[in-house]
């Protein structure tokens, strides 16, 4: 028998088979299974003598999705990840979340609000706060008495 | 000899880099023209990312380099349907998230068969 005709009762029937062949999808891979995910909203703050710099990982985010101010020492990160089929597609798989959050930071030390710089790059945030002057490490000269 | 000896003698203490494997985030969507795959590679550049196809396999590794001088690895590997035409593939990196199209093959696409009147 070539068609059974009460498969087309079932417009899911195409995808059901492809969901089959979909089963093995993801393959175990060594090393992988056994150190776990990647996560999402990694961020991390480092300090240097003249700055302080905040990073996190914002995968799939432009600057039209992500706000960041900066308000007595305290720099607040707040953001908006959508993720869903594109116009079209069927999802299968999905391992990817949307989020929204908001992530307030205060900051260790004073830092001059003219100086403050961020910029996304191939999906990590990374904001920039230069040191008030009063909070850098300075030198100070021993004089002999 | 421990460092600190090797060092005094003028030798090099070098360690190997610490690296972590992790698996990335997937989405794998699907139309008639083929599989869409979406992985989040956060602070991995194109020259970093290597995608190989090999006996039905699809293999994704990339590398992260972080500001410690470690590196993160990203490795996830995906068995694709036979009806798909591995030779098509293309791949986009695009704010930190993978972008693979996968076409189906010719032979698979569904198409429309005109019926004749007699």
């Amino acid at each position: 028998m070539l068609f059974r005709f009460d498969d087309f009762d079932h417009p899911g029937w195409l995808m059901n088979d492809f969901q089959q062949r979909l089963q093995r999808f993801f393959e175990d891979y060594g090393q992988a299974t056994r150190s776990g995910w990647s996560s999402d909203g990694w961020a991390d703050l480092e300090e240097t003598d003249e700055e302080l710099v905040l990073r996190a990982d914002l995968p799939g985010m432009s600057e039209d999705d992500l706000e960041v101010t900066l308000q007595n020492e305290v720099l607040t990160l707040s953001g908006q990840r959508k993720v869903g089929p594109p116009e079209g597609y069927r999802a299968h798989v999905r391992e990817r979340r949307p989020y929204a959050f908001t992530r307030s930071f205060a900051l260790p030390t004073a830092v001059d609000p003219e100086k403050v710089s961020a910029k996304l790059d191939h999906g990590v945030l990374t904001v920039r706060l230069s040191k008030a002057p009063e909070s850098r490490p300075r030198q100070i000269n021993v004089t002999a008495g | 000899m421990s460092d600190k000896e090797l060092q005094e003698r003028g030798g090099e203490v070098t360690r190997p880099r610490a690296i972590r494997t992790l698996r990335p985030h997937v989405d794998a969507y699907e139309n008639d023209d083929g599989l869409l795959l979406l992985a989040d590679l956060p602070g991995v550049t194109s020259e970093d990312l290597d995608l190989e196809f090999d006996n039905g396999l699809l293999t994704l590794t990339g590398v992260r380099h972080l500001r410690d001088d470690t590196t993160v690895e990203y490795a996830r590997r995906f068995n694709l349907p036979r009806d798909l035409d591995p030779d098509g593939v293309t791949a986009r990196l695009e704010q930190g998230v993978l972008r693979v199209e996968i076409p189906r093959a010719e032979a698979y696409k569904p198409r429309r068969i005109q019926v004749q009147s007699a």
